[in-house]
């Protein structure tokens, strides 16, 4: 066997600085696309990997083949009948095919397929040599990236992120050329450019890593960011420790080619600011880490991650304290006059803030949901104070006209419960404005606060149904306005808060429908709000089948049950987690398969005869019953029945499916010796109606026909 | 350094670079990119190197001069280079070296920041500069002007001359700025600032700016129509300085403000048509 000759190849993409956001799944679609362009040109490599900087992308190709794989294909021609004529002479299709592919018609030869015989060749591709595929791949790679944003900045008009300003494309010593967006490729880079912009040569791959090191360069960003939590933790050591928060060094691992923490501070007048005032004036205006002291408790230090060698760092300090403290003073004006305009002064004013514009402003939108709340305070006996409830639901958005959320949107909620705390509001209004915003995800914290679940339900009840009556609903993926995430935490707030999700949905469902009276007239009668209702409540149902299959239950099991849940007038939402609770173990039972084969035949058996326009009677005619079996199991499911019907009230879905259990060898006897398709009328008929008394039993509670 | 030598160091080294050194546009206005030799020159394809001074006004920035950060009026230094030089960051960072910000010395990073202006129906992709850690520069390649996308592609370099003096000089509130050796930024404009927030917020004739916008709409739509799309263009300056006056004013609700918004860039983008057609039937003749 030869020995294969393999290299590294290496590809950096030099550009300005990328958006943080944009690096990562930049890295796994270059993996991608060069993945797929190795494979199909049969070029062989051992590992692919992919790092970056804020300037450059990088892709390293370890053990890749001198040449691709020699590769042979057969090529199928024309027909052998149409290729030869009566006189055995190759014809124009013959000629001509073997003209396209350059070779003789006699190196043609004859191939049986399943549809007759045809004219084929084989064809030899000899592997190419990888430095003249290697170009081709990387411009693919460098072309394919797709960001969230582009732009143009040269006459070739090629779009990326930001400028392409070098290239090293390198297998082994050898620069594969190319030229993309006027860049042509070589082996030369730039270091940390805001230090240092000569050019630094890379002879091969494999001293790159080091040399750009030498350059204040580490390109690994996994390196770098041990290098970050590690500098980080040494910086603080001797004052405290940091609040390390993830997707903040996430951020500055992609804001910094060469990190170096500088320990600063800030005076501490500004400590009696809010925490969370603090730590985002750091986190999001200078992109720096809050630190606690040695007791735990919030200090006035604070790490700032300088990008570049520990050089001037007296400076570097003194600007960033300069700029916090400047931050601070501003966040500190905001929170005094906030505190001294007071939040019952903002209800006025949330009058000029729009909702949407077409629904109306957000004080508008307050005074229907202080109808809402005081409709579902009755109508789940929630026992509510409905002055105090009136109260939260005014207080509930009076932050967002202040002049912190002005500057700070992230905080609505949180300000509004420390200005409510501060003005001596109660604690438990005050946690109701923070909490009415829960959950802020589809899986965050619910609401834990009496007041805020009524106020976050009446919240996104009232979107909801405002947005479908002017025609928004979502349609496949977009969703710009978040109404699946609004509609997901209200079903998940009902489903865990009992005394809802005990009632029956029809309940809720008549709730909402009142909901819908207390929008303003203009989008009660336009065309737009047609069938809004139905639609909306067609979307909960969506969401709830979402809701159960992220809790683990299978599409079929969630089917089985909703269905069965949309046509009982009394199922609950508690009752829908129930059942699938109890299918979910049933099915777990050796004999669930063959009891929902039984139980999807009885149904298939009266929807052909209702097709055939049988009338299919709510009694049986026990004076029709003549076969035993057919006898027996009519008491039996008689009794059945009752029991069931107690167990469903009781939740007791276990019981049920054990009853099932029971009654099924019964209707397997019942089959094989009664013939329901009699040649008698009355008896055909009376035994559709016996099989249709079964199926009722189990109506409301579960549907074996969606199960697979 | 003082706050006129700043200036006047910037100016000499985009000179240097080949820049025009304009002078500031005779119009009130939000920023440097309104003056025409942003807006309009970046239009086309005649390469265009420019760099001035630029007073702008923000009315709702105005705190009465009590505020040591914020002005409702203050100085942009604005360069524009069509097409962009490749190297335009290097260059960038030499400049910073000439009013005494060496780079080497400093934490300078490029912090992603995409600029758009409704108004203009502009908008480009860039960088906010942070000198450690203080917003110094805002760097935009322009992508559309007017909605028309551009090609060359111009660069926009801005300056807050303000906050980089006051870094340089170690002023903690801009009022102290030395604006020459006798004179500070306060001595100048304190009063102005105070004078100006009272007007702003609080005199402002609404009808009158709400008319004067109505008439100057008009104005730059008839201008148009008679192809003399620069007038016109001073008419949109106009038209957006006024929606500026009654936004501080709090005279428009949240409705009427996009309305406003719309109108403004209504007309820069058939300005911007306009004009794009007098100089490319220009360059035909």
């Amino acid at each position: 066997m030869i020995k294969e000759n393999k290299k590294t190849a290496l590809l950096e993409i030099g550009t300005e600085e990328l958006p943080y956001l944009y690096i990562k799944p930049v890295l796994e679609q270059m993996q991608q696309i060069a993945r797929k362009h190795f494979n199909s040109l049969g070029l062989r490599y051992s590992k692919i990997k992919t790092y970056a900087t804020p300037r450059r992308l990088v892709m390293l190709i370890d053990g890749l083949a001198e040449k691709s794989e020699d590769r042979v294909e057969e090529i199928l021609g024309p027909a052998l009948k149409v290729a030869k004529d009566s006189n055995g002479n190759y014809t124009r299709a013959a000629l001509e095919f073997a003209l396209k592919n350059d070779v003789l018609p006699e190196k043609l030869v004859k191939k049986v397929t399943e549809r007759g015989d045809y004219f084929s060749f084989t064809k030899r591709n000899n592997g190419e040599k990888t430095e003249n595929i290697l170009a081709f791949i990387f411009l693919e790679v460098i072309k394919n990236l797709s960001f969230p944003k582009t732009m143009m900045w040269e006459e070739s008009s090629f779009k990326f992120a930001r400028p392409i300003r070098n290239i090293i494309a390198l297998y082994g010593k050898k620069i594969i050329k190319f030229k993309v967006a006027g860049v042509s490729s070589s082996n030369w880079t730039i270091g940390l450019h805001v230090y240092d912009a000569s050019k630094v040569k890379i002879d091969f791959p494999e001293n790159y890593f080091l040399k750009m090191k030498n350059k204040s360069v580490i390109v690994d960003q996994n390196e770098r960011c041990n290098e970050i939590k590690r500098i980080i933790e040494l910086a603080v050591k001797d004052v405290g420790s940091v609040i390390l928060d993830e997707s903040l060094i996430d951020e500055v691992n992609y804001l910094v080619e060469y990190p170096t923490a500088i320990l600063c501070t800030f005076d501490k007048k500004y400590l009696n600011l809010p925490q969370e005032v603090l730590a985002i004036c750091m986190k999001k205006s200078q992109k720096c880490f809050a630190v606690n002291d040695k007791n735990g408790k919030f200090s006035n230090y604070f790490i700032g991650i300088k990008n570049g060698i520990s050089s001037c760092q007296e400076i570097v300090r003194e600007g960033y304290e300069k700029v916090i403290a400047a931050r601070l003073a501003d966040a500190e004006f905001f929170y005094l006059n906030d505190l001294k305009n007071g939040l019952k002064n903002n209800i006025e004013k949330l009058k000029c803030i729009i909702f949407h514009d077409e629904i109306g402003t957000i004080y508008e939108k307050l005074e229907r949901i202080k109808q809402i709340v005081k409709l579902l305070n009755k109508e789940f006996n929630m026992q509510i104070d409905d002055t105090l409830l009136k109260k939260a639901v005014e207080l509930s958005k009076t932050d967002l006209v202040s002049e912190m959320i002005f500057e700070y949107p992230e905080l609505r909620g949180v300000m509004g419960k420390i200005y409510a705390l501060k003005l001596g509001e109660s604690f438990c209004i005050a946690e109701s404005i923070e909490q009415h915003y829960y959950p802020l995800s589809a899986s965050g914290t619910l609401p834990s606060n009496k007041i805020a679940v009524l106020i976050s339900l009446a919240d996104r009840i009232d979107t909801l149904s405002a947005m479908f009556s002017i025609g928004l609903e979502t349609y496949g993926s977009a969703d710009p306005y978040g109404l699946r995430r609004i509609a997901i935490g209200f079903i998940r707030i009902m489903i865990e808060n009992l005394a809802i999700a005990n009632l029956p949905i029809k309940n809720l469902s008549s709730i909402i429908g009142k909901v819908f009276e207390f929008l303003p007239e203009n989008l009660k009668n336009n065309s737009k709000s047609k069938n809004a209702y139905e639609k909306l409540i067609n979307f909960f149902w969506q969401k709830i089948e979402s809701i159960f299959e992220l809790q683990g239950y299978s599409y079929y099991e969630i089917k089985a049950v909703v269905n069965s849940s949309r046509i009982n007038k009394s199922s609950s939402l508690s009752s829908i987690k129930s059942r699938l609770i109890a299918l979910k173990n049933a099915r777990k039972r050796d004999n669930f398969l063959a009891i929902a084969t039984v139980f999807k035949r009885i149904n298939n058996i009266i929807n052909r005869a209702k097709k055939q326009n049988v009338s299919i009677l709510e009694k049986v005619d026990r004076t029709l019953l003549i076969e035993n079996s057919e006898k027996t199991l009519f008491f039996t499911v008689k009794e059945a029945k009752d029991a069931i019907a107690n167990y469903v009230l009781k939740d007791e879905y276990d019981k049920v499916f054990d009853k099932i259990l029971d009654i099924k060898p019964l209707i397997d006897d019942f089959f094989e010796k009664v013939i329901v398709m009699s040649e008698e009328k009355s008896l055909k008929f009376n035994r559709i109606s016996l099989l249709n008394y079964i199926k009722n039993m189990f109506d409301g509670f579960i549907d074996f026909s969606a199960l697979q | 350094m003082n706050f006129q030598e700043i200036i006047m160091k910037l100016q000499k080294f985009w000179a240097k670079q080949g820049c025009i050194i304009w002078q500031p546009y005779d119009l009130e206005k939000g920023a440097g990119t309104f003056n025409p030799a942003t807006f309009l020159r970046s239009l086309g394809s005649k390469p265009w190197n420019v760099a001035y001074v630029e007073p702008s006004r923000r009315p709702s920035d105005g705190r009465y001069g009590q505020n040591p950060n914020r002005l409702q009026h203050y100085y942009q230094f604005q360069v524009v280079m069509k097409p962009a030089p490749k190297n335009i960051q290097q260059i960038y960072l030499k400049s910073l070296k000439t009013i005494g910000l060496n780079h080497k010395k400093h934490d300078v990073r490029f912090i992603e920041d995409d600029w758009e202006s409704p108004t203009l129906g502009a908008w480009g992709l860039g960088w906010e500069v942070w000198i450690d850690g203080m917003e110094a520069t805002q760097f935009t390649y322009f992508q559309q002007v007017g909605g028309i996308s551009l090609n060359p592609i111009s660069i926009e370099i801005t300056y807050g001359v303000e906050r980089i003096a006051m870094y340089v000089q170690k002023k903690n509130s801009v009022y102290d700025l030395e604006w020459n050796d006798e004179l500070t930024y306060g001595n100048i404009h304190l009063e102005d600032e105070r004078q100006w927030s009272i007007y702003n917020f609080e005199k402002t004739s609404v009808n009158m700016l709400k008319r004067h916008f109505n008439e100057f709409e008009q104005e730059a739509i008839r201008l148009v129509k008679e192809k003399i799309p620069i007038p016109a263009y001073d008419a949109v300056i106009k038209c957006s300085h006024l929606f500026n006056l009654l936004d501080a004013r709090g005279a428009l609700s949240a409705a009427e403000r996009v309305g406003y918004i719309l109108k403004v860039r209504t007309i820069a983008k058939t300005v911007a048509e306009e004009y794009l057609k007098t100089i490319e039937n220009e360059a035909k003749k």
